[in-house]
């Protein structure tokens, strides 16, 4: 380039620059964005994204948390993905709960989002209180424990002897057979967290002009309308929810411990967040359980792709 | 008065509404069954409390609970104002420096072509979902090293960092902060930081009270805390557990406690909530 | 299907055995402190059967109400009979007695010398006496409190070897405290010791014993007037029976006690006396008494109140005494005495600035002793008002203000807890909740935990008397609750109970249908009936100060400060609270952490146990061994990041010491000897502390001791290797250095007993199950009348250990040894958990054994134990003994009708009963980081830091630490909070009965510690895991069990190649080495 000396007052273009060059240029022309962003991406560095780089470095390790960690390269993931049956189990439990509980809370969320959505909006804020109110005072899984309990004097194992319909009382949270239905009901019925709040915000975005448009192109009941007005403009909200539901249905625990105990009988209802917690915690191999943390990382990041791409053909 | 016919709009049947909502009332009491039960809970006298299968309405109600909890308030060496104070200032500080913090750097990335902030927010994005025992560890071990352990910077700094509140400020101001604006006042020749302040922030409102409300939320029940050791450092909930730790006597003020550490976020919640709903709704992902 | 799976109900029942069909009637139950009653027989072998057959008698005996009304026309005595003490009935008396003929004893103020006899904690003193004519005599004894080991003295009265009603069952006779004088207290000048923050610390309490006089009385203060017993004309023998700790007698009246003067006569006697002519006012500092009853009672610190005297916002002044929480001055008997001085004689007002906040509605009641003396009849019924701040007023009786006469000088008032005008309606709700007890299990005998209301019971015909009682007691509760109302002046909370159970059984008295439907409500109200009676005999107060001023002014001091003072005090101390330093409060020297002679300790236990520790520390450790400790109240979960960030404590506590102790986060106990006292004369190293306070009882350390195979020496030599038999190992400071390292001491300990309801089994005539063949025909019985056992799930293990099993396999399942295991050996140690036993025959059958109680016997595998076991459909379980204290707290009104006795047992060929039990122990720890100031080639018994934890937790595991910790934490949170000390003596120096101690001393004998072993979780996951298979799935309980077995040992034999232990194959590769290689089964 030969008329460098002017360069300053003709606007360069931006194909005779090179890459490096052109990002170099842009860079020192707006370094107050970065000046700005600094403050806030320096504390979530040091305190989110270090751990995950420790965590990754420590899944090639063996540590037990008070002595110095030993490099052991890959043998946790081998350990993990190649003779470990309970990880197995664990995986075969998440993706039940992931599935089971995912998409019917979703769908959940989005039914109660849009009845609510009817009310005035006096009573509205009412009723979204009273359906978001328990996850905040996180009180939220006492009543089934005694609803469930497995004494003879629970509520449910109570009326079921009056009725004479069984003779001794069940074991709710202890007998494989009822583990894992009910622990979904449980997870369904705590779920409706961030992504519902979500939903409500985003009927409410929805102008009222569609609906008189769309009802003259003859829709003729609210199914109707909901699938081809209110959900297409709602999609953002939507795959936002997804992630949130998501991230929630996998990182699935606390729940399942309160009720069950922990590990659950027979590992029924033992989730990847379970393994991860039982080798950090009881077992102290802090090394494995973070090999464990990297492979669920990444089935979630798999999972939100997968999603993100259905959610986007909703209403084509 | 004027008569105003409800007109029924055309495609609503009544029946579809009923069914609605005897569906809403339903669920809505099943949803907030444990609510009730931890208010009742705490009115129940001690030998109620422990009546197996226990009781939904307590049968006689007293406040001995309450009052046995403010009894024990009063008698600890530190006086429970400075609790009180301990946790308003974590709570507070927290969120309006994790408010200022997000909202700067949502602000930068949105609105400042600076090159690699796509990638920065992608991390964002992939942190929310990584959670492992480890991260406990790596930040004790960070914060001993900083020498913040035993100090108030150890409950407040990492909530300046915390991921939920930056990712709903960012999609915030991208979908309701035209550039149209920014771009006439840099004309003019204002300062970024002077935009940030006079134009944006202001426009953002219901985003940064959704902000301070999640962030006050999760400061607000930060109870038991493995970074703080010494007595005049604690916040209430902190306090409160430790007496309550005392053993089976004190399940009566137990059950007290719980409802009073409810109601604040509750309360919180209630006051901010239309602007919260607002904030959701820009909460969509664009791309 | 077993005929016992489904409980099905019979028609009608006829009670098993020819049984007392009494009701329950005349058991005055002394809801406070469980009933204590030595047996009748005294050697130390009684067992448990006398406490049933003490409640068989106990049901037989009437009240003192109906032995009243049976000697009504019998006239008092008019001479008084005074008993020479020396020479008792030699042939009836029984146990130690020692007689001293001329002791000094002190009579009204002069030193006199007479005979006296002394007793003990065992035995009767019976004295025979000669009546002239039938009348009714009170008992006055002049007693000499003999420091024991601190426990209330007690003793049950006997005419004629036998009890005359049911309250002569507890006579107290109390101590005498006192704040001893030293270390800056001083009572007259009413200074304190202070911290360097100017905090005042409480004086330690000494007994300080006088002679006193005590004529036999209530000691629940349910009668105010003293006993007086009916002897007839002739010969007879009286006599006291120990029920707890020593006692000197000098001398026994049998007299009439002549009424005291009424209030009026009291003013009639006194009305020339003018108003005292005097306007000084005398101020008693109610938080330094001259002496109390109890140790328990003791200055405390109120902050509630901005004009307390004295009051700071920056330090904790002692300025109060008595209080509303826990057990300091609110059971009846206890007192505190004050010393004042009055400059005039005359007439005075007696003003007490008192708060009392607990027993809304109604009031607390003291009674007044003027030098010693109950000045008039109405002094006895004290009352303080219930109100939300402080208050001042004169001393009254609700209605009349009292003025005092007092002359010049020095005076003493005394101020004891007392029922006052409540203690007649107390005494009948106590009764008649006892008896609606009886009929309570008497229905339920009938028609079972869940009651059909469509099935006609006949009750009528079967249990008459229960009708009949009900509808009585309901007109007893509906008069009782008019006379409350009058009481107290007023409806309210406390009236509205007895109204409603009144009504429901006037309900269930008329008509029987109504009694199944309504047995779930008669249930729920006896219980909330028990929870009134406790919290009403509760009689909390507080005193800040008392002021004696002349009758004439009737000027009342301050009570409250106004809303200003108080705004400004509550901010001032928020200010201060930025100054003050907390973590150092009560420490005499300020702690730095680098100076080298200071510890740091960290606990994770409550607040309430964390202001006691830091106390103790400081007025006994830091008093005595000068090493100022930094103590920390943390969140649990923070000892392990802390650890390793290096920033952790020197001293800790934790359930698995192991744990931490083979990952080098923990240094070896053991290895503190103090051989030579290079640590100190006093200081006891780790064998003393073994032997002196866990009677070198080896279960203790089983759990916590283990041959640690990398236990590289902190001096850095390189570590023998292990097979080579004549390696010599390292001997430094007398402790050689073999790789067998104990990594914790016994701080606290959890087992099971069995706890079991006396007045069902009383009821039923059966016996408590000594084996587990009695438990099974006891069942039979039960199930009979709708009664169930409850069962713990690890009762795999207690039959394991009661036959001998081990929970590991060891060397010795794997070569052939002779003679006695020594469990202590380094081959031992080694091997220990090499593999799980529970593949062994023992072990199955044991197992098989467990599961049989559900799934055979249809006992409930969850229950809630408290609630089944008050209502008494489940009377008998095995539970930790720590639910003691659930158990005072929740069912009070069945307090003194249930006892926890020794676990049942296997019978041995020898014929013996071995009563094995596992233990859990909470241990305390020496972390790393107390040796951090060593240098290289230094070995870690020679750190300053670590030597100073040392003497720290030798200290702690101390009997008079435990002991004190203990009690105090009864003080604050009253009986329902005994400390689970694993220091034998200390456990015992709890307010436990004498009963209660000897059943605890008899599960101690026979207390078996697992041993530890890298892996342990997985075995009792997997057995858990077995359990359920076979209960849910019906499954064959040895199939169940052998499936786990394979995985139990893979996870074992990992666990232990990860940290270097020896794993089953390089043992057997050994074995073969050495040509043994004989018994290797589980090929």
């Amino acid at each position: 380039m030969s008329e460098k000396v002017n360069a300053a007052q003709a606007p360069k273009l931006r194909k005779d620059m090179t890459k490096w060059q052109w990002i170099r240029r842009e860079m020192n022309k707006n370094k107050i964005g970065y000046l700005m962003v600094a403050p806030y991406y320096l504390v979530f560095l040091t305190f989110t994204v270090v751990p995950v780089f420790a965590s990754l470095f420590l899944s090639l390790t063996q540590f037990n948390m008070l002595e110095p960690p030993i490099f052991i390269g890959v043998d946790n993931y081998i350990r993990l993905l190649l003779d470990d049956d309970i990880f197995l189990l664990a995986c075969s439990n998440t993706l039940i709960f992931a599935t089971m509980t995912g998409p019917v809370s979703y769908l959940l969320c989005l039914m109660f989002a849009w009845f609510i959505n009817e009310l005035t909006p006096r009573i509205r804020a009412v009723v979204t209180l009273i359906f978001y109110a328990p996850s905040i005072s996180g009180q939220v899984y006492l009543i089934w424990q005694t609803l469930f309990s497995s004494d003879q004097y629970g509520w449910i194992n109570g009326t079921l002897m009056k009725l004479g319909i069984t003779a001794g009382p069940i074991l709710w949270f202890q007998d494989k057979r009822y583990i894992m239905t009910l622990v979904i009901v449980v997870a369904l019925w705590t779920s409706l967290g961030t992504s519902f709040l979500s939903f409500i915000a985003g009927f409410q975005v929805v102008d009222k002009s569609l609906y008189e448009a769309a009802a003259v192109d003859g829709i003729k009941n609210r199914w109707q309308e909901l699938w081809y007005v209110t959900l297409p403009v709602m999609k953002n909200q939507m795959m936002f929810a997804a992630i949130m539901s998501i991230t929630s249905s996998f990182g699935f625990g606390a729940i399942v411990t309160a009720l069950c105990g922990f590990p659950s009988v027979d590992y029924a209802a033992h989730t990847i967040m379970h393994h991860l917690e039982d080798y950090g915690g009881q077992r102290w191999e802090v090394g494995y359980a973070s090999a464990i943390a990297t492979i669920l990382f990444a089935i979630m990041i798999g999972c939100n792709l997968l999603v993100n791409k259905i959610l986007s053909k909703v209403g084509k | 008065m004027k008569f105003k016919i409800k007109r029924r709009s055309f495609n609503r049947s009544v029946g579809g509404d009923i069914g609605i909502n005897i569906l809403l009332i339903v669920f809505g009491l099943f949803m907030f069954l444990p609510m009730v039960y931890a208010i009742s809970q705490s009115l129940k006298p001690l030998d109620e409390l422990w009546i197996f299968p226990p009781r939904f309405i307590v049968r006689n109600p007293s406040f001995a609970n309450f009052k046995e909890l403010f009894r024990l308030m009063s008698e600890s060496w530190v006086p429970f104002s400075r609790y009180i104070f301990n946790t308003a200032f974590v709570a507070a500080a927290g969120t309006f420096g994790h408010l200022f913090f997000a909202s700067l750097a949502a602000y930068a990335m949105t609105k400042i072509k600076f090159p690699g902030r796509q990638g920065m927010f992608k991390l964002v994005y992939y942190s929310l979902m990584f959670n492992s025992t480890v991260s406990a560890l790596s930040n004790f071990i960070i914060m001993s090293m900083f020498g913040w352990i035993d100090t108030y910077l150890s409950l407040i700094i990492p909530a300046f960092g915390s991921t939920l509140g930056f990712y709903l400020m960012r999609q915030f101001m991208e979908s309701t902060v035209p550039d149209s604006v920014l771009e006439s006042a840099r004309l003019d020749g204002a300062k970024e930081l002077l935009i940030y302040w006079r134009i944006v922030m202001p426009m953002v409102k219901p985003a940064w009270l959704t902000l301070i409300v999640y962030s006050f939320q999760g400061l607000w029940n930060s109870g038991t805390s493995i970074y703080i050791y010494s007595e005049e450092l604690k916040t209430f909930n902190y306090a409160i557990q430790q007496i309550l730790a005392g053993g089976i006597v004190r399940s009566g003020a137990a059950a007290a406690a719980t409802v009073i550490m409810m109601l604040v976020p509750v309360t919180v919640f209630i006051i901010t909530q239309s602007n919260i709903i607002e904030t959701m709704a820009s909460s969509g992902m664009k791309d | 299907m077993s005929m016992l799976k489904h409980k099905n109900r019979l028609a009608a029942l006829i009670l098993t055995a020819g049984m007392l069909v009494q009701p329950l009637s005349g058991v005055a139950v002394n809801a406070e402190t469980a009933e204590s009653e030595a047996g009748k027989t005294v050697d130390d072998t009684s067992y448990t059967l006398n406490s049933l057959a003490d409640m068989k008698d106990l049901m037989v005996s009437i009240n003192y109400e109906q032995y009243l009304s049976e000697h009504e026309n019998v006239p008092d005595a008019k001479k008084e009979i005074v008993i020479d003490v020396a020479d008792y009935n030699k042939e009836l008396s029984k146990g130690e007695i020692t007689v001293n003929n001329n002791d000094t004893v002190v009579r009204d103020g002069k030193e006199v010398k007479a005979s006296t006899v002394t007793t003990t904690d065992e035995g009767r003193l019976i004295y025979d006496v000669e009546i002239p004519e039938e009348a009714m005599y009170s008992v006055t004894v002049e007693y000499y409190p003999v420091e024991g080991n601190g426990a209330t003295i007690e003793r049950i009265l006997l005419i004629d070897e036998k009890i005359p009603f049911s309250e002569a069952r507890y006579m107290n006779f109390s101590r005498i405290w006192k704040d001893i004088e030293e270390k800056g207290y001083s009572r007259e000048a009413r200074t304190f010791k202070v911290d360097i923050n100017r905090n005042e610390m409480r004086p330690v309490k000494t007994e300080a014993p006088e002679w006193c006089t005590l004529t036999l009385s209530d000691s629940q203060m349910f009668y105010v007037e003293p006993f007086k017993f009916c002897l007839g004309e002739g010969k007879h023998t009286i006599g006291f029976e120990s029920a707890s700790e020593p006692l000197k007698i000098a001398s026994i009246k049998l007299h009439a006690v002549e009424p005291i003067m009424t209030y009026e006569e009291y003013l009639e006697k006194y009305k020339n006396v003018p108003d005292a002519n005097t306007d000084e006012i005398v101020m008693i500092h109610a938080e330094t008494p001259l002496t109390t009853s109890e140790q328990v009672i003791y200055a405390m610190n109120d902050r509630t109140s901005a004009i307390t005297i004295p009051q700071a916002t920056d330090a904790t002044l002692l300025n109060t005494i008595g209080g509303n929480g826990g057990d300091k001055w609110k059971t009846q008997g206890q007192w505190i005495e004050w010393t004042f001085e009055v400059p005039e004689t005359g007439m005075y007002y007696i003003v007490p600035r008192f708060k009392q906040t607990i027993n809304a509605g109604l009031f607390s009641s003291r009674k007044l002793y003027i030098d010693g003396e109950v000045p008039f009849l109405e002094a006895n019924d004290l009352q303080f008002k219930y109100s939300s701040d402080w208050q001042t007023e004169c001393l009254n009786d609700g209605s009349t203000k009292f003025k005092f006469y007092l002359e010049k000088g020095t005076h003493k008032i005394k101020l004891e807890v007392a029922l006052g005008k409540m203690a007649e309606i107390l005494r009948t709700i106590s009764a008649s909740t006892d008896r609606l007890n009886g009929y309570y299990r008497k229905i339920l005998m009938i028609t079972g935990s869940d009651p059909d209301q469509y099935t006609d019971y006949q009750f009528s015909k079967l249990i008459p008397d229960v009708l009949r009682g009900m509808r009585e007691e309901s007109a007893k509760l509906k008069e009782v609750s008019a006379q409350l109302e009058q009481t107290i002046g007023g409806k309210g909370e406390n009236t509205v109970i007895l109204d409603r159970v009144s009504y429901l059984l006037d309900i269930m008295g008329k008509d029987q249908d109504k009694i199944a439907s309504s047995l779930a409500n008669y249930k729920s109200y006896i219980g909330s009936l028990g929870t009134w009676l406790l919290s009403t005999k509760a009689q909390p107060l507080q005193l800040d100060y008392i002021v004696v001023q002349s009758a004439s002014n009737d000027k009342m001091p301050k009570a409250e400060a106004g809303f200003f003072e108080s705004v400004a005090h509550e901010v001032k101390s928020f200010i201060m609270s930025f100054f003050v330093d907390y973590n150092s409060m009560g420490a005499s020297t300020k702690y730095d952490k680098d100076n080298p002679n200071a510890i740091e300790v960290w606990i994770t236990d409550g607040r309430d146990q964390a202001t006691i520790m830091r106390q103790m520390v400081d007025d006994s450790f830091t008093a005595q061994y000068g090493i100022s400790v930094n103590l920390k109240l943390i969140a649990a979960g923070t000892l392990l990041p802390a650890t390793l960030a290096g920033s952790g404590p020197d001293v800790s506590m934790d359930l698995d010491p192991v744990g931490y102790g083979i990952r080098n986060a923990v240094i070896p106990l053991n290895y503190f000897e103090n051989t030579n006292k290079y640590m100190g004369e006093e200081i006891l190293g780790f064998s003393d502390v073994k032997a002196k306070y866990f009677d070198n009882n080896e279960e203790f350390f089983v759990p916590l001791t283990v041959l640690d195979p990398d236990r590289r020496e902190f001096v850095g030599k390189e570590y023998p290797i292990y097979d080579d038999d004549d390696a010599e190992f390292a001997v430094v400071n007398g402790v050689e250095r073999n790789g067998v390292v104990t990594y914790g001491l016994p701080s606290r300990l959890d087992f099971p007993m069995l706890f079991y309801r006396k007045d069902v089994f009383t009821e039923m005539g059966l016996e408590v199950p000594q084996t587990w063949d009695d438990v099974e025909t006891m069942i039979r019985a039960l199930s009979e009348g709708q009664l169930e056992m409850g069962f713990a799930q690890t009762l795999a293990q207690i039959r394991m250990y009661q036959t001998g099993e081990e929970w590991y396999k060891s060397c010795y399942d794997y070569e052939d040894y002779e003679g006695e295991k020594d469990l202590q050996s380094r081959e031992y140690l080694r091997t220990v958990g090499i593999q799980t036993n529970l593949d062994s025959n023992g072990a199955l059958d044991a197992f098989q054994r467990m599961t049989e109680w559900f799934t055979l016997y249809g006992q409930p595998i969850a229950y809630d134990f408290a609630n089944r076991f008050r209502t008494g459909e489940l009377p008998i379980a095995i539970q930790s003994y720590t639910l003691y204290n659930q158990l005072k707290v929740f069912a009070p009104e069945i307090s003194g009708l249930w006892e926890f006795v020794q676990l049942p047992g296997v019978e041995q060929e020898d014929g013996t009963i071995n009563h094995n039990s596992p233990i859990t122990i909470t241990s305390i720890m020496m972390m790393r980081n107390a040796a951090d100031d060593l240098k290289p080639g230094q070995d870690v018994t020679e750190s300053q830091r670590a030597q100073n934890a040392w003497k720290y937790m030798q200290w702690w595991v101390g009997t008079e630490a435990q002991e004190r910790f203990g009690k105090e934490q009864v003080a604050i949170m009253g009986t329902a909070a005994k400390y689970n000390s694993a220091n034998v003596e200390a456990l015992k120096g709890q307010s436990w009965t004498a009963q209660e101690k000897k059943n605890l001393n008899q599960q101690f004998k026979s207390l078996k510690g697992t041993p530890m072993s890298p892996g342990n979780y997985i075995v009792a996951r997997y057995t858990n895991f077995a359990f359920y298979k076979v209960v849910d799935e019906d499954e064959v309980a040895s199939e169940a069990m052998l499936g786990y077995v394979d995985d139990i040992n893979n996870e074992l034999t990992r666990k232990r190649k990860e940290y270097g232990f020896l794993t089953l194959d390089e043992y057997k590769e050994q074995l073969e080495a050495k040509g043994i290689g004989k018994k290797t089964d589980s090929e």
